[in-house]
């Protein structure tokens, strides 16, 4: 029997969990760089995370069947994650907001001089950030019935991934901003080449935590499991996410980081970046796609059309 | 409901009839039959299995929506409330039995055609873009008890795949009722739910195909007088 792959959510709710996780990776990086004194990266990164966030729900609400309505998303908190998401995310939006709109643009000032303030404001940002890419593992991950995404792995692998894309974003859009508003610094260099460092490690504990994953749903999901490794799904995810998402951007980040650029703009960095968004946007629809239904048991196994 | 795998013969009656009843989208069968070979040579067998909402008392389609607008009614039955419904899918992807249909606006059945008015009134603007599921046609058992039928007894009071069931292996009928006949069948001839490991608790049950008892005939709902 041909294994069909999961169609019920496709390429926009993966580029919405991709989105949001890549956004909210930008803000963690932003805030936590802010922390370390590395002010103008922090400000490039937190106001190219929110609104990456902000973007991320038109894609959901873009899947809707009926778009008009989606403020109704809010009514059942109690027990759905995407009412819960709502509040995650739009907490994110809201607080990630105020902090771009009071430190870079159109005010920025306010918070250069009031440091309070901007503590306060990056510490609730950075809560929902990291509550945003949890909860993409977990809104899928609840689903018991399909057994590839029902694993306590998932969240801390979107977590990663998610703080792995952000990064990758700012590496894109680092040396863009630099170079045209002529603000290239060697501490804004310094920044990205820990980024780099940090990034290799991210990317081998991604490439640890997607060998686990496997490991772990193999026996409960083999059918997914094939989807991926064998199936209709095996080139994405060997050449694309593997290959191109995984191991391209850290053998380029570690000969850059090798023979360190001391100032912006570097090419190599960017280039990682584009290799890493790929590879995130690739790994949210290969998981989406492989998160096929277990088959109806009736008395003997009944395959019922897996991933119908 | 209780359904005999014994007794269906995978004709597709209840499929039809459901599309009949409801006026569902191509694409959509509320009601279907999924058909399988089960075993390896030479001991193989072909199970016909018809599947519905399988009317969870534990609905995880219930517990996902998030606007409320999957509700369960006092007597056990999950049903859409279309008005509510933003089509978010999230349903479709808790659903255990695949028994959730996204109403997409790919037209109906007669092409460049559009739309006929019986298909305008079954799948019109009002069902574009939300998400539809058996509710074991509440509209008949609403209807036919106001009329004083009983659901189960009564074709007027019964779900449309109940009554067009040709091989009467459809069941229906008040589980809470300990004396009914769905009861008693779930009581005493190996019922089984499907996939009870998800916790949903289904309140349709199924009679294994392999058993050596027969179930006691049903009540004919065809010729029963009102």
């Amino acid at each position: 029997m041909e294994i069909v792959p999961q169609g019920v959510w496709r390429w926009k709710i993966a580029a919405y969990l991709f989105l949001a996780g890549t956004g909210a990776g930008a803000v963690i990086v932003g805030i936590l760089g802010d922390f370390m004194g590395y002010v103008i990266p922090a400000k490039i990164a937190i106001a190219f995370g929110v609104p990456a966030v902000a973007l991320s729900t038109l894609f959901l609400i873009a899947d809707l069947g009926r778009p008009e309505k989606f403020f109704r998303a809010v009514l059942h908190p109690g027990t759905s994650w995407i009412s819960r998401g709502f509040f995650i995310v739009s907490a994110l939006i809201v607080s990630g907001g105020f902090t771009v709109i009071l430190w870079v643009w159109p005010f920025g000032s306010v918070l250069d001089a009031d440091q309070g303030l901007r503590t306060a404001l990056e510490a609730i940002a950075l809560v929902f950030a990291v509550a945003t890419c949890i909860y993409t593992g977990i809104l899928i991950g609840v689903v018991v019935s399909r057994p590839f995404w029902n694993n306590p792995l998932l969240p801390i692998l979107f977590l990663i991934s998610a703080v792995s894309t952000g990064i990758g974003g700012v590496f894109f859009i680092t040396p863009v901003v630099c170079s045209v508003l002529g603000i290239a610094s060697p501490k804004t260099a310094e920044f990205v080449g820990h980024l780099e460092s940090v990034d290799m490690i991210l990317v081998i504990a991604e490439a640890i935590a997607i060998y686990l994953y496997l490991t772990l749903v193999f026996d409960r999901a083999p059918e997914a499991a094939r989807l991926l490794l064998t199936g209709k799904l095996s080139g994405l995810f060997w050449g694309g996410f593997l290959g191109a998402g995984l191991l391209v951007p850290a053998v380029i980040e570690f000969f850059s980081s090798v023979g360190h650029a001391e100032v912006l703009p570097s090419l190599a960095p960017l280039v990682a970046g584009v290799f890493l968004l790929v590879g995130g946007f690739l790994m949210r629809l290969l998981i989406l796609a492989a998160g096929i239904r277990s088959p109806l048991m009736v008395r003997t196994p009944f395959k019922v059309r897996p991933g119908f | 409901m209780v359904i005999d795998l014994l007794k269906c013969i995978g004709c597709y009656g209840c499929q039809m009839s459901c599309k009949a009843e409801n006026a569902t989208p191509p694409g959509v069968t509320l009601a279907r039959v999924e058909v399988s070979e089960v075993g390896t040579y030479p001991n193989v067998t072909r199970v016909n299995l018809p599947l519905l909402c399988m009317q969870c008392n534990e609905p995880p389609c219930e517990k996902v929506c998030p606007t409320k607008a999957t509700q369960i009614r006092d007597d056990g039955i999950v049903f859409v409330d279309e008005e509510l419904c933003i089509g978010c899918k999230y349903c479709m992807i808790a659903c255990p039995y695949g028994a959730r249909y996204f109403v997409e606006d790919k037209g109906g059945y007669f092409g460049d055609q559009g739309l006929t008015p019986y298909e305008e009134a079954g799948y019109g603007e009002q069902r574009k873009g939300v998400v539809l599921k058996c509710d074991y046609c509440r509209h008949r058992i609403d209807a036919g008890l106001a009329q004083g039928f009983t659901p189960g007894i009564d074709r007027e009071a019964t779900p449309a795949c109940v009554t067009n069931c040709m091989a009467k292996a459809r069941y229906f009928g008040d589980l809470d009722d300990p004396n009914s006949e769905v009861s008693q069948l779930v009581a005493r001839a190996q019922a089984f739910q499907l996939n009870p490991e998800f916790g949903t608790d289904p309140n349709t049950h199924y009679l294994p195909a392999g058993r050596s008892v027969v179930a006691t005939e049903p009540a004919d709902i065809r010729t029963k007088k009102a």
